[in-house]
């Protein structure tokens, strides 16, 4: 077994909840005692509903935030504090690529400013470390030509396409992907997975793979974990959490999926009836 | 503990199923459409947004509008409303729903129909309610405005719509504010507001888009089961094709303001006759079929509007493309009720 790139033992991050005016809210538990490995090159998919606490899960995996109590290690280490050296090294290990690529960029910046400004941020520019050039960069996520562009003039997938390729031009161990499909249209949403794969098998990326979406999810992962109620209810490898789901959420998650044609859901009705029927 | 309660919900949703179906789903339209819509063009200026879009809805039927964003689909919907605002203005074309022709009525008369006859129901239900008013109070006003009764017995009905759209203790809930409510939850009271005066018509435009899949599952089968109770036809704009499968009777592929596809929901499903639709199908991602490998995405993205190729507007991303393709197709009869507008339809690529 490889040593895992992250680690998360016994994690929890709680918030001070909505309170009035003269009294503090109830904590509210949005992590609760997670345990989580991921592997080089691996993709661990990160499943559950809204407020679940799966995006909090991805801010703590990335180090952006810190855990209430538990512990997370990047590479075998935790992460350093917020600002020092050794938290610039890391911060360049780990991207994040969230849902809405619009919010994620400088709008008074050209794509190809944005991606060398992260490479000059870390002294990458024309160093060794780095996976090349922005204009090779933005060639290889499927944007030749239009460095020059500027957020406003691309459209919904080419934005989420510069995002990627920023987060690249670090040549980074970890990418959080936090809804990163979710707000693009099926066929944008396929180009973009396919992109993401295609990196994997040529850079060894590893990815923390958030979303509602379980077809999505299924898609790209090797694991699955599923949360609900910021526990991880469920984890196993992708095919067997939705062959045979063991936990009773996943198998409600399941079933409320939506069929795939018109004659799959004939098919599920009449076997509800049935089973309705026996009751 | 939790677990079990959604295990239950999951469950109750699929409790809650439409009574065998009794007609043939690949039925031609019925012949008294409740709402007819003939050669629509809505646009700005000089760009047309939506082109020569014609479609009919009976009682009981769902008809899913489907395509990309940037498609025309909402504006199709609004413009059925009335609902356009300038600069957006329709420059042509019928919307009949029955016998009346609603584009020749004034502002004053639509507003009767709107909301009485025909209903909205929009993407955000948290944006589209009065957010300092209580929920039982919006859906009241729609009887006091349309159906003139006093508000007292208006507030029962609106807890007794409540109470028929899933909400647990009406009663109580009447009384509450729309941030009290969770999404689902407020996606239930636009549903019980929309039912408020029973029109004949409601326009849902990507109603479960912004709710968990076990709430999507639970609005989908409410919806249903309220359309057997009621006999109401159903305009459902989605992007979602599992969604498609779950509601449509009928479906309208629509690409660049124009449908390229129309037909029975199954038909579309069995044999997709324009490249479009067949390229929506392929880059579906479903959790319980076979994962891995690559996706067949459709290169590219929609043209704007204002810079559209000439002819077929997916000839730049259609596998299929040739010459003819620079002439527009007309929407024509493929296969039993399904037409496509395409100058090589059902053709392998």
């Amino acid at each position: 077994m490889t040593v895992p790139l992250l680690v998360l033992a016994d994690v929890s991050r709680h918030y001070r909840g909505k309170g009035g005016l003269f009294r503090t809210g109830e904590a509210v538990l949005a992590v609760d005692g997670v345990d989580l490995e991921l592997h080089p090159g691996e993709t661990l998919g990160i499943v559950g509903e809204s407020g679940s606490g799966k995006s909090t899960l991805g801010r703590l995996a990335s180090g952006i935030e810190r855990p209430s109590t538990g512990k997370v290690a990047f590479q075998g280490e935790p992460y350093a504090p917020i600002g020092s050296p050794a938290w610039r090294r890391q911060r360049r290990s780990v991207q994040v690529v969230f849902q809405n690529p619009s919010q994620a960029l400088d709008p008074r910046l050209s794509i190809t400013a944005q991606v060398r400004g992260a490479m000059d941020a870390h002294g990458l520019t024309g160093g060794k470390a780095s996976a090349g050039s922005p204009a090779a960069i933005l060639a290889r996520v499927g944007l030749e030509g239009l460095g020059r562009r500027y957020p406003h003039q691309l459209s919904g997938g080419q934005l989420q396409r510069a995002v990627i390729a920023r987060a690249l031009s670090l040549s980074p161990d970890l990418i959080v992907c936090d809804e990163a499909v979710s707000a693009l249209d099926v066929s944008v949403q396929a180009q973009i997975l396919n992109l993401l794969q295609d990196l994997q098998a040529e850079l060894g990326v590893a990815y923390l793979f958030i979303s509602h979406d379980l077809g999505v999810v299924r898609h790209v992962s090797h694991r699955i974990a599923v949360m609900q109620h910021g526990r991880i209810v469920e984890t196993g490898a992708a095919g067997d959490v939705f062959a045979s789901p063991r936990d009773a959420y996943t198998q409600a998650l399941i079933a409320a999926l939506p069929a795939a044609s018109p004659a799959a859901r004939r098919a599920r009705d009449a076997r509800r009836r049935l089973e309705l029927a026996k009751v | 503990m939790t677990a079990a309660v959604l295990t239950k919900v999951g469950v109750g949703s699929a409790g809650a199923l439409p009574v065998e179906p009794t007609i043939d789903p690949a039925r031609a339209p019925a012949a008294t459409p409740v709402l007819a819509i003939e050669g629509l063009t809505v646009g700005t200026g000089a760009v047309d947004l939506v082109i020569d879009v014609s479609f009919e809805v009976a009682a009981g039927e769902t008809l899913c509008l489907v395509g990309e964003s940037g498609c025309g689909k909402s504006l199709t919907c609004l413009a059925a409303m009335g609902l356009l605002a300038e600069p957006v203005r329709r420059k042509s074309g019928s919307v009949r729903l029955g016998a009346t022709e609603l584009t020749s009525l004034d502002d004053r008369r639509l507003r009767d129909i709107r909301g009485r006859d025909m209903a909205m129901i929009f993407q955000d239900p948290v944006a589209s309610l009065n957010p300092v008013q209580r929920v039982g109070r919006q859906v009241a006003e729609a009887l006091v405005v349309h159906e003139g009764i006093a508000m007292r017995s208006a507030m029962r009905r609106a807890v007794e719509l409540l109470g028929r759209v899933g909400i647990a203790r009406p009663n109580e809930r009447a009384n509450a504010y729309p941030h009290q409510l969770s999404g689902g939850m407020c996606q239930r009271v636009m549903i019980a507001m929309a039912l408020a005066c029973r029109p004949k018509v409601i326009v849902a435009d990507e109603a479960t888009t912004a709710l968990d899949v076990t709430t999507q599952a639970q609005i989908l089968a409410l919806m249903k089961t309220l359309q057997d109770e009621t006999g109401t036809a159903m305009i459902f704009v989605t992007h979602d094709l599992s969604v498609v499968a779950e509601i449509a009777d009928r479906v309208a592929v629509m690409y660049s303001g124009r449908i390229v596809e129309t037909g029975p929901v199954d038909a579309l499903f069995d044999h997709p006759a324009h490249p479009y639709t067949r390229g929506l199908m392929d880059c579906r991602l479903h959790a319980l079929s076979a994962a891995g490998g690559r996706l067949a995405a459709i290169g590219g993205t929609v043209p704007r509007p204002s810079a559209r190729p000439v002819g077929c507007a997916f000839r730049p991303r259609c596998p299929r493309a040739e010459e003819r393709c620079e002439m527009v197709p007309e929407l024509k009869p493929f296969a039993g009720s399904q037409s496509a507008a395409c100058h090589f339809p059902g053709s392998a690529r």
